[in-house]
């Protein structure tokens, strides 16, 4: 069975040139691209929650601590890139 | 991103690094997300259930579909296959690992992981992921 979440109704205000600029498939059904949107942005605000509640109790997190971090979240988005990219390339041969 | 069992038990054992680990993935825009497996398994693995469920609450959760159950079905069995021991790898991988390489092949691809052994043998087997070893 599917699960169904409780979904209500907004009127919102959309930039003409935004709503031009997004591609046929993102229109066609608007509002799981509205949803989608959402869904990542209040998953982001999440995580940036779970780091602003740690460094307001043990202080912020220093430039030096995280480049590291920041590196290894660079070299896995490459990597991955690069094998999709691959994928793509061996499967249209 | 994926994350499998090993980065939330890496959180509650190390919290500091894993909201460094947070910090950074929000920064460049990238979210983790996590299963209903890797919840069972945490909770059960946690030393500390309040700890990681707070962790776990605050994450995006994705429900596994019948198309990644069958889509871990075929990685588990062709990873089997390649072994020369197929039930002994089979049981190695398990089910929790072969279901989170489902999910992550069905999202974004990536995938980090305390265990990267498991997940290796799965991408070795045709899984579509980038593994990456939990970064703390």
């Amino acid at each position: 069975m599917a699960i169904h979440h409780a979904a209500v109704k907004k009127s919102v205000t959309i930039d003409r040139d935004l709503l031009d600029r997004l591609g046929i498939e993102r229109t066609r059904n608007f509002s799981a691209t509205v949803n989608e949107s959402l869904r990542m942005l209040a998953a982001l605000d999440a995580q940036q929650a779970l780091v602003e509640e740690w460094e307001a109790e043990h202080g912020p997190f220093s430039e030096e601590e995280l480049r590291p971090f920041l590196e290894t979240v660079l070299r896995a988005q490459i990597e991955n890139t690069m094998r999709a990219l691959a994928e793509h390339r061996a499967a249209s041969r | 991103m994926t994350v499998d069992t090993g980065w939330v038990i890496a959180a509650e054992r190390d919290p500091r690094r894993a909201r460094l680990h947070l910090a950074a993935l929000t920064g460049l825009g990238q979210v983790l997300v996590v299963s209903p497996v890797v919840i069972v398994e945490a909770r059960q693995r946690a030393g500390d259930v309040g700890r990681v469920d707070y962790i776990l609450a605050r994450l995006e959760q994705e429900s596994i579909t019948p198309e990644d159950g069958r889509r871990a079905s075929d990685l588990l069995r062709e990873a089997g296959r390649q072994s020369g021991d197929p039930h002994r790898r089979v049981h190695q991988i398990g089910l929790a690992d072969t279901l989170v390489a489902a999910l992550a092949e069905r999202l974004c691809g990536i995938v980090y992981t305390g265990d990267p052994q498991h997940l290796g043998w799965l991408r070795d087997a045709g899984a579509r992921i980038t593994v990456v070893p939990v970064p703390f």
